[in-house]
């Protein structure tokens, strides 16, 4: 184990996440809200000091190998959860640590989940944090940080396993042969795309801080508003932007990358994003068509199912009304949509399209194998043939998911809720969508949840931002062992 | 610059490794996925799979818009053929390695045919640094510079050699010989030394010098042996085939040892002048019947790293004051001590190649690097430059031009006439010098090692 790289990059990432607080604590500054600004102040003094030492951790060796980069990350967003969590606890505008850590974690994995029933009379300043943890979050920390300078002393490739186990999808694939400026290129893209959406918003006559907080949230497909009923009181025209942006941002961002390389037929003939088009288009329809008696005219009930739709499939979590009242039919899409996600490499979780689609080719192979058994039949992927390890790995993934989605079911359950919240309350953090169903639905909130409860939550969204590895990576004892 | 390598294998990773610390962008094609994982996993360059002799793949990588393609798969038909594409695809220079001895006869027209940049074969290169080795056997390192006039070859100083204790600035008269002490390194630490430095016993050190003076200051600090005329090889590698034939040119016994019959015959059937034996060379009966501890060079290129390192240890224990041991993976050549036992990597002589290729490349007002040789591990530069018209120090005499910290000009050509320069001299256009740096500082045009003044 490399503790030397280890501590060093969590050291900056804390670094980076002071300085980020930055405009957090002007904001406070400028609306004297005297309570943030201490909470905000203290948690900058307090990384800047932990993250100094760290810096200095002495040892020789800058090579980061495959174990190290899973520990790295695990490590580095619990760090970022815990130090993120301060600003609301020392303010004193949520009392309990364990509600702080669960509503930071829920920031920086892009949930949005919140244990706040009563949103708006929080200090703006916090209120800026809380939603500019989803942007941070959105593409990674990591990601900032290679952005921004290599990370180790020489420029070897193996800052790439920090990329791939921060990154979500079956293999991170750099843009171009540096690192740097791959992930400087993914930033370029997703500020530009961030800036457009504010502006488009302020068009609309969102407020401005609304639209910035909306736009974080939408960016880093999140789900924190400012409001207490989401983005429900927002006008037809910010919500249909914000349809948009969350299809956008739910997209794999080589896609866009393609694009600016001109490469405009390429980019439409990726597969994962057809289907992910097909799915938001179906999803849309059968819901739209099930909750026909709903609305008052045809755009508002398009609207909202289109709303409802991406926003899960995405994983953002906004809400534009109550879906919970919703027919049988309709909940259960959403809770399969809750499954698959949106594309690998975009700022969305849940177990993203292109594993459902490898998944239902090689389901589709055993099938086609117990009929035809001297059958020799490939998973083809984009007219490239997919080898059977990624095949396995892809199927190994998805039953991890699923048990992870079944233990913390269980472990929430303690606290007595019923079987449809519960489990959906697990499955929302684990495809950090945000709202389930019953008592954590659409208009709910999970602050009913005991402490182990939320600890337990908060450790499953971390898992699923993480994609399940960086997080068992620092519990299994091999990983440890000399 | 942007660079694509074709080949995956030992010569294409040392040949990315080296360009990619050096800060270009490559992108390296393999139609192994597990080498281009490996690549990917270890290196900060792009690595695609699939057949780099194919459009398709070539424009994927794209070829079209790179400034250098470098094809090096086992095959040299498929390299050709990647060059050939490659330079009608519009990359800018293309080299392929080809090291099929019978190709090298008429490398001229396939260059010429085939359009290729140069061509590279790590086998002949390995051969050519032992040969230059085995001619002047008491240095433990030896490269040239301007044609092969100006050598910097490395020696050990030993306790009571006039070496030991000497002021660099006391050094030419003490030694009787134009010199100049371009780097030393003692222990871990690597110094580019002025003339108040004073050299120390166990200190190696890198004396740059004319050619015509090196067998004098041999001679003056007692390093001096004759060159070798009894020569051992173990194993029929293709290095081994060049190596025989340069050095029966140059009227050397050669004995060698290779335990597979039908490669022994084809070396005999070749070279009839030189003893070809057909035995298992690692065994240690078969090297003590040969006379193995009489020899004045023992070449170990069985094709195994294992056995060339361990061979090399048992034959050094003989006695056999110069060894050359062919390796692979050069990280484990500090398990050797013996400062005489040499390790020869042609992989990474090739990647030497390849970086002084590219650094030529990217000049762009003609000041280019002629030549690059590393010194001290890796750790000094040295470089040769052509003095162009705009270079900044051009006629003033050196002790008026400031240098950047740790450089040092160790030399100048002027036509052929070698100056071990003094502050008095100066560098006119045409000249060619001789730079020494640390290798932390990556110099690509001769203005780079003047200190900024004002």
């Amino acid at each position: 184990m490399n503790y030397r790289s280890i501590f060093r990059i969590i050291g900056k990432v804390l670094w980076v996440e002071a300085v980020f607080m930055l405009p957090a604590l002007v904001i406070s500054i400028g609306l004297q809200e005297w309570g943030a600004v201490r909470g905000i102040a203290i948690t900058m003094a307090a990384a800047g000091m932990i993250g100094y030492p760290l810096n200095r951790t002495p040892g020789k060796r800058p090579d980061i190998y495959a174990r190290d980069g899973l520990v790295t990350v695990g490590a580095a967003w619990l760090a970022v959860s815990l130090v993120g969590a301060l600003p609301f606890w020392l303010s004193g505008a949520i009392p309990n640590y364990f509600d702080c850590l669960f509503e930071t974690a829920s920031g920086f994995t892009t949930t949005g989940a919140t244990i706040l029933a009563e949103i708006e009379s929080l200090p703006h300043g916090l209120l800026y944090w809380r939603s500019f943890t989803h942007w941070l979050g959105g593409m990674g920390v990591l990601v900032f940080l290679l952005a921004l300078n290599p990370l180790a002393q020489k420029d070897s490739g193996e800052n790439m396993h920090l990329l791939r186990a921060e990154s979500p999808g079956v293999r991170a694939s750099k843009l171009v042969p540096r690192m740097r400026e791959s992930a400087s290129i993914l930033y370029l893209i997703y500020i530009a795309l961030t800036l457009l959406e504010f502006l488009l918003l302020l068009i609309g006559k969102v407020p401005v801080f609304d639209s910035l907080t909306l736009a974080f949230g939408t960016a880093g497909t999140g789900g924190f508003t400012i409001r207490n009923d989401s983005a429900a009181s927002y006008s037809a025209y910010a919500q249909w932007i914000l349809i948009i942006f969350m299809f956008l941002f739910s997209v794999n961002f080589n896609i866009y990358f393609l694009i600016l390389l001109r490469q405009i037929k390429k980019a439409f003939q990726n597969s994962e994003l057809r289907t992910f088009t097909l799915l938001f288009c179906v999803g849309t329809l059968l819901i739209w068509a099930s909750t026909r008696h709903y609305w008052s005219n045809a755009e508002e009930g398009l609207r909202t199912s289109a709303f409802q739709v991406v926003s899960i499939m995405s994983t953002t979590g906004f809400v534009s009304t109550d879906f919970d009242l919703w027919p049988e039919f309709s909940r259960a899409l959403i809770v399969l949509l809750m499954f698959v996600g949106a594309c690998a490499g975009s700022t969305g979780g849940g177990m993203k399209v292109v594993r459902v689609q490898l998944l239902i080719k090689s389901a589709g192979r055993s099938i086609y194998r117990a009929i035809h058994p001297n059958a020799v039949r490939l998973v083809h992927l984009d007219d490239e043939i997919v080898d059977d390890a990624t095949v396995h790995g892809v199927d190994g993934y998805i039953l991890v998911y699923f048990l992870t989605i079944a233990a913390a079911t269980v472990l929430v359950s303690v606290d007595g809720f019923s079987c449809e919240s519960n489990f959906s309350a697990a499955l929302s953090c684990m495809s950090n969508v945000g709202p389930g169903l019953g008592a954590v639905g659409a208009v709910q909130n999970y602050s009913g949840f005991s402490d182990f409860s939320k600890v337990v939550l908060t450790i499953t969204m971390l898992i699923g931002r993480l994609e399940i590895y960086p997080v068992l990576a620092l519990v299994a004892p091999s990983v440890w062992k000399k | 610059m942007k660079i694509v390598i074709i080949g995956g294998g030992k010569v294409g990773y040392a040949i990315a490794s080296q360009l990619t610390s050096e800060g270009h962008n490559i992108t390296l094609v393999d139609q192994d996925r597990a080498v281009t994982e490996r690549i990917e996993d270890t290196l900060d360059c792009m690595a695609l799979c699939g057949s780099g002799a194919t459009v398709e793949v070539m424009r994927a990588a794209d070829v079209p818009n790179s400034d250098l393609l470098i094809a090096c798969t086992a095959q040299d038909e498929l390299n050709m053929l990647c060059c050939v594409f490659a330079k009608k695809l519009g990359c800018g220079n293309a080299i392929a390695r080809v090291r099929t001895p019978a190709y090298a006869q008429q490398m001229y027209l396939l260059k010429d045919g085939l359009s290729l940049s140069t061509t590279m074969n790590p086998e002949l290169t390995a051969a050519r640094e032992m040969f230059r080795l085995m001619e002047i056997p008491g240095v433990l390192k030896r490269d040239s510079f301007a044609s092969g006039r100006v050598e910097i070859v490395e020696v050990i100083s030993r306790p009571g050699d006039p070496l030991d204790g000497t002021k660099l600035m006391d050094l030419q008269k003490k030694i009787k010989c134009k010199a100049l002490v371009g780097a030393v390194q003692r222990g871990d630490d690597t110094y580019i030394p002025d003339g108040s430095f004073t050299l120390r016993a166990g200190d190696k050190v890198y004396i740059c010098a004319p050619a015509t003076e090196l067998v004098h200051i041999l001679r003056a600090i007692g390093e001096y042996r004759k060159k070798a005329r009894r020569v051992l090889l173990i194993g029929g590698s293709r290095v081994a085939e060049y190596l025989v034939e340069m050095l029966l040119r140059a009227g050397t016994a050669v004995k060698l040892i290779e335990s597979d019959r039908s490669k022994a015959e084809l070396f005999a059937q070749r070279f009839p002048q030189a003893m070809v034996l057909c035995a298992d060379g690692t065994n240690e009966h078969v090297l003590q019947e040969e006379n193995a501890g009489d020899m004045d060079a023992v070449a170990l290129m069985t094709g195994r790293d294992e056995q060339n390192l361990i061979l090399s240890m048992y034959v050094g224990s003989l006695g056999v004051p110069q060894l050359m041991t062919q390796v692979d993976h050069t990280e484990f050549g500090c398990l050797i001590q013996d400062p005489h036992n040499h390790l020869i990597s042609p992989k990474q002589l090739c990647a030497d190649e390849m970086v002084r290729y590219v650094r030529a490349l990217q000049n762009t007002d003609g000041s280019s690097v002629v030549t690059l040789h590393h010194l001290a591990g890796g750790k000094v530069d040295a470089l040769e430059f052509n003095v162009t018209a705009s270079c900044k120090g051009k006629g003033r005499m050196l002790k008026d031009i400031k240098l950047k910290p740790n450089i040092l000009i160790a030399c100048i050509n002027r036509m052929g006439k070698i100056i071990i320069p003094g502050g008095l001299d100066t560098m006119e256009a045409g000249d060619t010098v001789v730079v020494i740096t640390a290798s932390s500082r990556v110099i690509v045009d001769l203005n780079d090692i003047f200190a900024d003044e004002g």
